[in-house]
C-alpha cells in the first residue's frame, strides 16, 4: 500500500503527464489504486482525490479540464462493459471492470458521468489468479 | 476529411446539424452547459464507448426527443488536427472539440459541412 505521500505524488505526475492519453491514464489510475480505494470528484474545474473510509484523506486536488475527466469516466464505462456487456450506461452506473496486468486485478467501480456531475469511485476487490487457492485472488 | 459521429437523440442530432454544436445548450435537468462537443472517427476505436451508446442512453433519459440517433458530419482533417492534444491523440478515435482546441473553427465551417442524422435502433 502506498503512503498518502507517494501516492500524492505519483498521481500528480501521471495527470501532469499523460503521454498516451485518456486511455493510458485510466490504466495508470488503477494500477495505482491503494486497497483502501479512490473517490475522484470533478467540481469548477477542478478535480480531488481522496481516499481512505468515506473519502476521510486528502490525497490531490488540481486543475483540470472537465472534459478530460469525462473522457476517463467514458473510458471506466467501456470497460465494464467490456467485462459485462450493457452493465453500464456511459452516463453512470455501478460496475467492475478488470485492469490488464500481470496478475490482472478486479475493481468496482461507482460513477456519475452527467453534465452537472462527473465522479468516480474506485475499489480493488482482488487480483486474478489461474489457482482459486491463494489468498484474496480469485478467477477472472 | 474525417467522418465524425456523435451519439444522442434525434431531436438534438437534428438541431446540431441545422445550427451546429452549442457549447451553450443545457440539457434539462441541469444546471451547466455542454462547453464541448465530443465525436469519435468513423472507422474507431471506440475505447471510450460506441456511438451508438451514447446516443441509446441519452435517449432513454430523454425518451420525448425522437428516439436515438447519431450525426455523422465530414470535417476537414485540418480543424480535426486542432482538437488533438496530449490527452486525445487521434489513436484513442476520440475526437473531443472544446472551446480553445477546435471548438470555434468548427462552428466557423459547419455551415458548409455535409452531415447526417442516422436513427438508431436500441436494446
Amino acid at each position: 500500500m502506498n503512503p498518502p505521500s507517494q501516492l500524492s505524488r505519483s498521481l500528480r505526475s501521471v495527470f501532469e503527464r499523460p503521454g498516451e492519453g485518456a486511455v493510458a491514464l485510466v490504466d495508470d489510475l488503477l494500477r495505482m489504486c491503494p486497497d483502501r480505494g479512490l473517490q475522484i470528484h470533478w467540481h469548477a474545474n477542478r478535480c480531488s482525490v481522496r481516499s481512505g473510509a468515506n473519502g476521510s484523506e486528502d490525497v490531490l486536488d488540481f486543475p483540470l479540464r472537465r472534459s478530460v475527466f469525462r473522457a476517463i469516466l467514458a473510458r471506466v464505462a467501456a470497460l465494464c462493459n467490456e467485462r459485462q456487456p450493457h452493465s453500464v450506461s456511459p452516463y453512470g452506473g455501478q460496475g467492475e471492470l478488470v485492469l490488464d496486468a500481470d496478475p490482472p486485478a478486479v475493481f468496482r467501480v461507482t460513477f456519475q458521468n452527467k453534465t452537472d456531475e462527473q465522479r468516480l469511485d474506485l475499489f480493488p476487490l482482488s487480483t486474478c489468479s489461474s489457482s482459486p487457492s491463494g489468498g484474496s485472488s480469485r478467477n477472472c | 476529411m474525417a467522418t465524425l459521429l456523435h451519439g444522442t437523440t434525434r431531436y438534438r442530432a437534428e438541431r446540431i446539424a441545422a445550427q451546429g454544436p452549442d457549447p451553450r445548450f443545457i440539457e434539462r435537468g441541469a444546471n451547466v452547459p455542454a462547453e464541448s462537443f465530443s465525436t469519435y472517427l468513423e472507422q474507431g476505436p471506440f475505447l471510450f464507448g460506441s456511438p451508438q451508446a451514447y446516443a441509446c442512453g441519452k435517449a432513454a433519459d430523454f425518451p420525448d426527443e425522437g428516439g436515438a440517433a447519431i450525426l455523422i458530419v465530414q470535417v476537414p482533417d485540418s480543424v480535426v488536427a486542432l482538437a488533438v492534444n496530449e490527452w486525445f491523440p487521434l489513436s484513442q478515435g476520440l475526437v473531443q472539440f472544446d472551446v480553445g482546441a477546435g471548438l470555434e473553427e468548427l462552428l466557423e465551417v459547419w455551415p458548409a459541412l455535409r452531415k447526417e442524422v442516422r436513427l438508431v435502433d436500441c436494446p
